[in-house]
């Protein structure tokens, strides 16, 4: 017996929200291991299957396996859901190489947590940004609503593109906060994502002998690697166009690569991801010259839009909650691989790493350095000081 | 010929000639009974197989070649018992529950790096069948010792002046502890250990639930005896009760094959030249584990043959 889901105005976590939009979502296989702060999705969604003989829920003994198994069920042909954070999501990182390789359409959501050492469980996003070179699609959340709504988006994106996409949202900031959202009813949501049908020559079928990621000659390997490659590049113009397709049907603003808040020819911008973006968006509040622009999707990397919002700026600040130890942060690394030969300081600063407190203050810190520094910004980004 | 072995001759073999596995492989003619004799057991079922990496990366063709006769998914070293589950739960939903998915996982894999798969796998019960083939070492990288490898044997990481201290795993056992429903240990040696190991297959494809096959397979230039011996090494590991033919039915243990007149380990060892720097005492005291292994099995199956 299947329980019936609320829809209209509720109030959620970002977890709930995920965990709902996977059963709106029809998925038909569930691998779950827990960790800390995902856990609330897999044992929310093993509440709302249980007894139900339509979906199959595995208990997997690791992330390595619980990405094999959904990886392995997608590849049979059902449509797949798992999540995790952080550790899981590093153990996991041989099969999220594999998955994108393999062209196989799955949905993860990734609740952002710290990475060990040494321990934490408070959130900042180097579990999924170290995982940027795996091919995979990624979407940074900043509420509840874009969790849900980016979870729904994920499979028609992964179904049309073949490739992985991962929906990220910060711990606790999002996946443990109660927000209002709106939560659509099953009949929309079928009118909107349709049944999952494999393509032939992918779809691993007994009835038809094939053998899967069997060893090329390198040159055939290298045509396989060019093909995800143009699969990353025409997914942009899937994620755009899910985006609007979402916004007529559910009659919701569904934000497809970048959100812009404040002047758009302000001299000074603020680039930034998930809820710090956010929390930037309160620095527009009587100040004409700023923009916020809120990067959504992070893979493949919005560079043409990126390059068009910053335009006008002079003044770049780049915002990054992960570490790359060695380089430029990031999101800093990427944006500052745009042509911004125009603008005056490009400044990246990392911050808020395993938890630490990113404030408007900070933010404003960091937007007066960059207006002092009068330099493109070195290689190095600033790592915020504490207190500031 | 007895009509059982005409009819075993004369089956379509699944996996394919042409293929790149080394001659005189001992796992390629382990496989071959493996997959022909669960098609001869249930001819309707379909098989997917399920190939973490191992030399089978390799023989199972090289793109866009398929070896086998049926479908297969190659996987990353750790995690075929996942996968296999993943796999059989996505048919179940599809319909498509006739489906026999068989995991082909080597030593490295299934009692190393893979084993809290396979592990969890058989605590789960999965409905899947999952095949240790065992040649004793990591063979694909060129013979480096896995927790498979016997006691006193050389490999290129257990060399000849610091060899493999310690006991081989007992995979087996440790399968059979999950308390799964049918645990088999098989070898090819003669035309009766056939015999038994079609058997054993055939019991395999009739059960539901997690069935786990043991196969002791020879590597000829791993285990450094001439590519024509495979089937006689394995005749003497049996024989020599070195390894014993034996399963673990609905909990129920039976040592399947009784060698009538036990060959001592000696006979086995003797063949190999990864055991040819062993002296007396250390083959003394190989075969004193043998035979308490051999006598842990006996009291297990109590008189049960």
């Amino acid at each position: 017996m299947s329980q019936t889901l609320p829809h209209g105005r509720v109030v959620l976590t970002s977890n709930d929200a995920a965990a709902h939009a996977v059963m709106l979502a029809r998925v038909r296989a569930i691998g779950c291991y827990p960790i800390t702060p995902q856990t609330l999705i897999v044992e929310r969604l093993a509440e709302l299957v249980a007894g139900r003989d339509d979906i199959e829920y595995a208990n997997l003994e690791s992330e390595h396996s619980m990405f094999g198994y959904v990886i392995a069920a997608a590849r049979a042909g059902v449509r797949t859901f798992t999540a995790t954070s952080s550790q899981g999501l590093l153990y996991a990182h041989e099969q999220l190489h594999r998955a994108s390789r393999e062209r196989v359409p799955l949905v993860v959501v990734d609740v952002n947590r710290a990475v060990f050492a040494p321990w934490s469980i408070e959130p900042d996003l180097t579990d999924s940004m170290s995982q940027r070179d795996t091919g995979w699609i990624q979407l940074y959340c900043s509420s509840a609503q874009e969790v849900l709504d980016s979870v729904l988006c994920a499979y028609r994106i992964a179904e049309t593109a073949m490739l992985p996409v991962m929906v990220c949202a910060e711990g606790f900031l999002l996946s443990h906060t109660s927000e209002v959202l709106e939560l659509p009813d099953q009949d929309t949501v079928d009118a909107f994502i349709p049944e999952f049908h494999a393509p032939a020559d992918w779809l691993l079928d007994p009835d038809t002998p094939s053998t899967f990621s069997a060893m090329p000659e390198p040159n055939d390997y290298y045509a396989f690697q060019r093909n995800v490659a143009a699969a990353m590049d025409d997914a942009r113009g899937i994620v755009e166009a899910v985006a609007s397709e979402f916004t007529s049907h559910f009659g919701r603003e569904k934000i497809a690569a970048l959100e812009l808040t404040g002047n758009p020819d302000a001299d000074t911008a603020l680039v930034a991801i998930g809820t710090i973006a956010d929390s930037a968006q309160e620095l527009v509040d009587g100040n004409d010259d700023l923009l916020v622009i809120r990067v959504h999707t992070y893979r493949p990397f919005p560079a043409a839009e990126l390059s068009a919002a910053l335009a006008r700026a002079s003044y770049v600040s780049i915002i990054d909650r992960a570490a790359a130890f060695g380089s430029l942060g990031p999101l800093g690394a990427d944006v500052r691989s745009l042509e911004l030969g125009h603008a005056k300081a490009a400044v990246n600063f990392v911050c808020g790493l395993g938890g630490a407190d990113v404030t408007p203050a900070t933010l404003r810190w960091a937007v007066k350095q960059t207006r002092s520094s009068g330099v493109q910004g070195g290689l190095a980004p600033i790592y915020v000081p504490e207190g500031v | 010929m007895p009509a059982w072995l005409e009819e075993i001759v004369a089956e379509e073999k699944l996996l394919l000639p042409g293929n790149s596995a080394c001659a005189g492989c001992g796992p390629a003619i382990s496989i071959r009974h493996v997959l022909d004799g669960l098609v001869a057991a249930k001819p309707e079922s379909k098989i997917v197989l399920v190939i973490p990496s191992s030399c089978w990366t390799i023989i199972a063709g090289v793109f866009p070649v398929n070896a086998f006769g049926v479908s297969v998914q190659l996987t990353p070293f750790a995690s075929a018992a996942a996968e296999a589950s993943g796999i059989k739960a996505a048919l179940r939903l599809l319909g498509r529950d006739d489906t026999t998915v068989v995991v082909w996982g080597g030593d490295g894999s299934t009692a190393d790096i893979g084993f809290s798969g396979v592990s969890a796998a058989a605590e789960r019960n999965e409905d899947i069948v999952y095949v240790l083939n065992d040649n004793e070492a990591y063979m694909n990288t060129g013979n480096q010792k896995s927790g498979a490898t016997p006691e006193g044997a050389w490999t290129t990481t257990t060399p000849a002046g610091a060899p493999r201290a310690g006991q081989k795993k007992d995979i087996a056992r440790i399968m059979a502890a999950h308390g799964i429903p049918y645990v088999a240990t098989l070898a090819l040696g003669s035309v009766p250990m056939l015999r038994d190991f079609r058997a054993k297959v055939t019991r395999a494809a009739e059960v539901r639930g997690f069935r786990f096959l043991h196969i002791l397979s020879g590597c000829p230039p791993g285990w450094r005896y001439p590519t024509s011996q495979s089937t006689e090494v394995a005749r003497l590991a049996v024989e020599s009760r070195y390894f014993p033919l034996f399963e673990c039915d609905g909990g129920e243990w039976r040592i399947t094959f009784q060698p009538k007149q036990p060959l001592p380990v000696r006979a086995f060892l003797e063949t190999q030249g990864r055991f040819s720097h062993l002296s007396s005492d250390e083959i003394d005291s190989i075969q004193a584990h043998v035979d308490e292994r051999w006598n842990l099995l006996a009291g297990l199956a109590r008189g049960r043959v």
